[in-house]
């Protein structure tokens, strides 16, 4: 389950954010829509903590996410730490960002190899099934700058 | 006035004693890049640390190196530390001169590379959980020394010609074992023509095979021919 309790995020004197609560339940498909500008990537952004807000609550399967409020400051936890709970979280993102000195196959893999430690054969494997099921077998070594969207 | 004419029996007689000068030069030339291309990115990491102390030092040393002459730089490298008991060989003072000096500019050069990745490749490898380190080892250096190629290159060219500078400290690259020569013959027309010949003849194909890395490099990602990926029909190439 995700939590979020009262967000705040602002850039310079933009408030963008202003007390944002939510609660996604396991299993639960929900959409955040609104008009261009009103902060929809920023939320999504704040829950893998891409964006660190200036105030409210993040918490996954009740335990706080990503800091600790001590002594009313916030006190992140280790990058390591945070880095562990982002493995956890899938994330698209708008201009979908592919790396692009590696092939389609490599991208799917870089994750699962050196964040997991996956052996590259089983990556390989999984990774090639991921491109069959969308139809991208045979772009697999291709540069994810050939790739259309 | 008599015309200057070469005397073909000094070239001869001078090539061997010349050729063995340029051998220092591009041995010299190779040893520093390659100390610099290493110590370089370090610097140029270190520059963009976190840790401010670390900022700020390497900082100054890259503006040092910058707001002083090369020359005085190995100057005093070869002639002034020995008055402080540090005394070095003319081609190891060289080395660490020349090696100080580049790896300072060539950290300029890598950290213009790693600022040009988007941010957003930053923050597709935090997404997956990939930490600071592994970010800059896997997906931003990467990018970053694709793009810096071709600049790279050119320094090499520049650092071929900059080795000239060790002839101060008595090394005998190319450019002093040309003034050898010449203080016994006085023929500052055969020897200093030789010599601009021979760093020409080094230099120029050094600088086509920059400009075909560029060309490379411009060309961007290509797709990677692997035996179990075949051309397929109608691709374009």
């Amino acid at each position: 389950m995700i939590q979020l309790e009262a967000i705040h995020k602002s850039f310079g004197d933009t408030r963008v954010l202003r007390g944002v609560s939510l609660s996604i339940e396991r299993g639960e498909v929900v959409c955040i829509i609104g008009p261009s500008g009103s902060g929809k990537s920023t939320l999504l952004r704040c829950i893998n903590y891409l964006e660190q807000p200036e105030g409210g609550r993040i918490t996954i399967d009740g335990q706080n996410a990503y800091r600790d409020v001590v002594n009313g400051k916030i006190k992140n936890y280790p990058t390591r730490q945070i880095a562990a709970t982002r493995e956890k979280i899938g994330m698209v993102f708008q201009q979908f960002n592919l790396f692009p000195h590696l092939t389609a196959l490599q991208n799917i893999m870089e994750a699962p190899r050196q964040v997991k430690h996956i052996k590259k054969a089983e990556a390989e494997q999984k990774a090639r099934s991921l491109l069959a099921q969308v139809g991208l077998a045979e772009k697999a070594n291709q540069y994810s700058q050939e790739l259309s969207g | 006035m008599e015309r200057p004419t070469i005397d073909w029996a000094l070239v001869r007689e001078s090539l061997p004693a010349l050729l063995e000068g340029l051998k220092i030069t591009v041995e010299l030339t190779f040893i520093v890049i390659v100390i610099s291309l290493i110590l370089g990115v370090f610097i140029a990491l270190g520059r963009l640390s976190k840790n401010r102390a670390l900022r700020i030092v390497t900082g100054f040393y890259v503006d040092f190196m910058r707001a002083t002459p090369l020359l005085l730089q190995l100057i005093y490298i070869y002639f002034v530390l020995p008055t402080l008991g540090i005394r070095l060989e003319p081609f190891v003072a060289a080395v660490v001169g020349l090696s100080l000096n580049y790896s300072a500019y060539l950290s300029e050069v890598y950290r213009s590379g790693i600022q040009a990745i988007p941010r957003g490749q930053l923050d597709a490898a935090a997404a997956l959980g990939m930490r600071p380190s592994l970010t800059m080892r896997r997906i931003i250096l990467p990018q970053a020394i694709r793009i810096v190629i071709p600049t790279l290159g050119n320094y090499f060219v520049a650092l071929f010609k900059d080795t000239s500078l060790a002839s101060a400290l008595t090394l005998q690259e190319l450019l002093f074992s040309g003034q050898i020569v010449i203080s016994r013959t006085y023929d500052y027309f055969t020897i200093y023509t030789m010599v601009l010949v021979l760093y020409f003849l080094v230099g120029y194909p050094a600088l086509i095979f920059v400009r075909y890395l560029e060309k490379l490099t411009k060309a961007g990602y290509r797709r990677r021919r692997s035996p179990e990926s075949l051309p397929l029909p109608n691709q374009p190439s």
